[in-house]
């Protein structure tokens, strides 16, 4: 009976101890398997740059989303029916920053590159008519009406949203496009244009959107028209590349590329690389008989100048 | 009304009444049985009395007093102050009240908390001021009464319960238990507040667990075991009956059996 | 009233001797300083985005204050048992839901006061100039939206048991009528039968505080008119009052012990 109680007295701490050296063991287990599993989940996480992008985790991107529409909010003056109010106007919306561009490609070249003109105005200029008094009523309270900011101090303030998405999401191609489009065409801003687009590419190797939009930049910010053309010849070998991997490529952006490629190559005078391009612009562009015009007008004047050639070239 | 009420019966009457009052605790799971902390008690305490409410823990006295200010409805059955339902807000303007744990707004200091409550009984502003020290002094809080009350002892807790219950100069008194965590100094001078009170003409109504403090300040005591009342009358007359001390009275009527002999 | 003034003086006090506000405050203008130093493309006079924050921040920072203030009121005089020594007295419990309501109102609107003056002098910094009456109106219309909420927590800490899960529920109603309200009607109209008059009740009978919401009028520099700011005040009182009234029949014949 003593013995019993001596023995009972000390089995407890002698089981504590086991207790504890399992718990230890398997703490110990539980973490270095924890830690591969991070590893494995984390991935190119872990040489993030900044402790902030491993922290918000997939989030950022979300946020990122967000911050573009918001950009996009802005240039309309606050103005944005959700996916509730206009179901199918959406989509558009959310390119409208976009549709300034389409407007700066057919400035700049009224021919082709104008696929996106018909969305333009798709959005209507006031919502649909309310349902009920509460709908009408709450309407009083946030802006109804569609508006376009166009004055450089308004464009100015879209750029947060767009740097702050640019950072959270480094590899979302339109919100570093677009931003380098208002900088350039807005705001006059080539250089920070520049810096934006050169650690998009960094990002983003072998993009074709981004290295088109830095040909523009050097060809319409600095007028250097041989980066330019470097530029716009490697989109269109990295636009072949992908697109031989791809079910639907973005044809869109090749007219882009094709359509600037003729152009610098028009004024520089060289014919027979407009008509190489405007030939492969012809078999993707919904605007062909526009680009055979072209092309037969080319031709003309080429045939045109082959008779005097030998006077003229000297 | 009340002051009709209350000049109109200077004299002896009836200042608290309680009418076959039944008080009955739901519990919250089904098919429990209902526990009935007060069952169909009668009472009345004249104007000027000093009434002590005894009884063994459990025994439903702070129940009663929760009745009779409205925190808990009678289950059937009914409680009267000055003569007006227990229901009416209007029954509390004469009293005052010191709850059975005192608690009071931690951030407040006594002053505060004093002036906010001579504020809900509308005393006029000029005089509110000289009504604070006035208790303060009574109570021995007048060095502190700046200080927050979370920085005050249990007792001088206590203390501020029994000032704030003082302030309006209320007519009659309720007491759960004033004397419990007071030292033997306080407990004494608390006994000498109800004498003095007493002496003014104010009635007391108060339990207490402290039978010697109660055979002294009392006129009357009622003596509850089970939710009923099983015993009430004249201090006096309670020791005449019963040939012995208030703790032995006390003992017999609640049934206890010594241990031994 | 008396009383109920006397109560809410008791609450304004304690709520200005506790830290949570500065905290709030002192956090929502430094992370509004912080963004606002940011350099954007070597961009001068940009303005928005910040208003955007601030007004985001004021907007969070106002519920917390809210819902962690008024939450707490009625359970904590019952917890606190100072319930019994203040229902003692000539008060009815009308007047201490009153009381309640009021002091945490107003303790609201000073603190929601204090933070619309920050933005008023961010917007005055960055901008040089000062939308008195668009401040006015949003500050004034984000008070009347606070009542209904603070309404709708005192009611709700008198139905449920603990505070954490009264604040919870408040403020996933709240949240969920801010950013979804506007649209329920037009949810309910692609759901299937049972739903859909369930949402379409939702929608008519919830207090719309989406309506005080004027952030992006007041950042875009749109008016508001007058008339709608008188008719959603008026609104917001209705709704107040019915969270009231809610409150005190649950209230009155509660047994507090
Ligand atoms: N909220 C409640 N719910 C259920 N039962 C309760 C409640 N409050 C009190 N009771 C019960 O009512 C009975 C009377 O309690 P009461 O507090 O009135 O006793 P008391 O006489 O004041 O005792 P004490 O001397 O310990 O203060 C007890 O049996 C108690 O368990
Ligand atoms: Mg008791």
């Amino acid at each position: 009976m003593n013995a019993d109680t001596y023995s009972g007295q000390h089995r407890p701490p002698a089981a504590a101890g086991w207790l504890l050296a399992l718990l230890l063991a398997g703490g110990f287990t539980l973490a270095t398997s924890l830690q591969l599993w991070f590893q494995n989940w984390s991935g190119n996480r872990l040489n993030a740059e900044s402790l902030i992008d491993v922290l918000l985790g997939d989030s950022r991107r979300l946020f990122a989303n967000h911050f573009f529409v918001e950009a996009d909010v802005y240039l309309h003056a606050g103005y944005y029916p959700s996916i509730f109010d206009q179901v199918p106007a959406r989509g558009k919306l959310k390119v409208a920053a976009n549709d300034a561009h389409a407007e700066e490609d057919e400035k700049e070249h009224g021919k082709a590159g104008h696929e996106h003109h018909d969305e333009k105005d798709d959005l209507p200029d006031f919502m649909s008519t309310p349902k009920n008094w509460i709908e009408r009523f709450g309407r009083n309270f946030y802006p109804t009406e569609h508006r376009h900011m166009e004055s450089k101090k308004d464009v100015a303030e879209i750029l947060p949203w767009l740097a702050m998405s640019a950072k959270l999401d480094p590899h979302r191609i339109e919100t570093i496009t677009v931003t380098a489009f208002w900088l350039r065409k807005h705001l006059g801003r080539v250089q920070e244009a520049l810096d934006l687009l050169r650690v998009g590419l960094r990002d983003n190797p072998d993009n074709v959107e981004i290295m088109y939009e830095l040909g523009l930049v050097y060809y319409d910010g600095f007028h250097d028209t041989v980066r330019a053309r470097n530029l716009w010849e490697a989109a269109l070998a990295r636009w072949k590349e992908h697109a031989a991997k791809e079910d639907n490529p973005d044809r869109l952006m090749l007219g882009k590329i094709l359509t600037f490629l003729a152009d610098l190559e028009e004024k520089d005078g060289h014919p027979d690389m407009v008509l190489k391009y405007l030939e492969i612009l012809k078999t993707t562009s919904p605007f062909r008989d526009t680009i055979q015009h072209r092309i037969d007008g080319l031709r003309k004047a080429q045939a045109a100048n082959e008779k005097p050639s030998g006077s003229l070239a000297k | 009304m009340l002051d009709h009420w209350h000049d109109g019966y200077s004299g002896m009457s009836t200042i608290l009444k309680i009418d076959n009052l039944r008080v009955e605790y739901r519990r919250r799971e089904l098919g429990q049985p209902i526990n009935v902390a007060v069952n169909g008690i009668n009472l009345a305490v004249e104007t000027g009395e000093v009434f002590g409410f005894l009884g063994p823990n459990g025994a439903g006295k702070t129940t009663t007093m929760n009745v009779l200010l409205g925190f808990v409805n009678p289950t059937s059955g009914s409680c009267a102050l000055f003569g007006v339902d227990t229901r009416q807000p209007i029954a509390r303007q004469r009293i005052g009240f010191l709850p059975e744990l005192t608690y009071y707004y931690k951030f407040l200091s006594a002053e505060e908390i004093l002036r906010f409550y001579a504020k809900i009984f509308r005393i006029p502003a000029g005089e509110v001021e000289s009504r604070i020290s006035e208790v303060l002094k009574l109570v021995e809080l007048d060095n502190v009464r700046k200080r927050p009350i979370k920085s005050y002892s249990k007792g001088m807790q206590q203390r501020v319960g029994l000032a704030q219950a003082l302030i309006n100069k209320p007519d009659l008194l309720i007491l759960d238990e004033p004397t419990s965590g007071l030292d033997p100094v306080g407990r004494m001078k608390v006994r000498e507040i109800i004498q003095r009170l007493k002496e003014e003409g104010k009635t007391v109504f108060f339990s207490s667990h402290e039978l010697g403090e109660v055979e002294t300040v009392c006129d009357r005591v009622g003596i509850m075991c089970a939710g009923q009342l099983k015993e009430q009358g004249a201090v006096a007359d309670l020791r005449q009956r019963y040939q012995c001390d208030l703790e032995r009275v006390f003992l017999k009527v609640i049934g206890y059996q010594p241990a031994h002999g | 009233m008396n009383n109920a003034l006397a109560i809410s003086t008791i609450v304004i006090k304690e709520l200005s001797r506790r830290k949570d506000f500065y905290v709030l405050f002192i956090m929502t203008a430094i992370i509004t300083l912080l963004m606002g130093s940011v350099n954007f493309f070597n961009l001068q006079g940009i303005s928005k985005y910040l208003k955007e924050i601030c007004l985001l921040l004021i907007w969070i920072s106002s519920l917390a204050i809210a819902l962690a203030t008024t939450a707490r009121q009625i359970p904590a005089e019952r917890e606190n048992r100072t319930i019994f020594p203040l229902l003692a007295k000539p008060v009815t419990r009308w007047e201490v839901v009153v009381g309640k309501f009021l002091g945490c109102w107003f303790a609201c609107g000073l603190a929601l006061g204090l933070f619309y003056l920050f933005f008023g002098a961010l917007a005055l910094t960055r901008e040089g100039q000062f939308q008195l009456g668009g401040v006015f109106q949003a500050w004034w219309l984000h008070w009347s939206m606070l009542a209904i909420v603070v309404a709708m927590t005192l009611l709700g800490s008198v139905v449920f048991a603990a505070p954490s899960s009264n604040v919870t529920i408040v403020f996933l109603g709240v949240a969920s009528i801010l950013l979804l309200g506007r649209y329920l009607h037009k949810i309910a109209v692609s759901m299937t039968e049972p739903g859909q008059t369930l949402l379409s009740i939702c929608y008519f009978a919830m207090p719309h505080l989406e309506f005080f919401d004027v952030r992006d009028t007041l950042i875009h520099e749109w008016s508001v008119p007058w008339w709608a700011c008188g008719v959603a005040s008026l609104y917001a009182c209705c709704y107040t009052l019915f969270f009231l009234v809610a409150t005190w029949v649950v209230f009155r014949r509660q047994a507090l012990n």
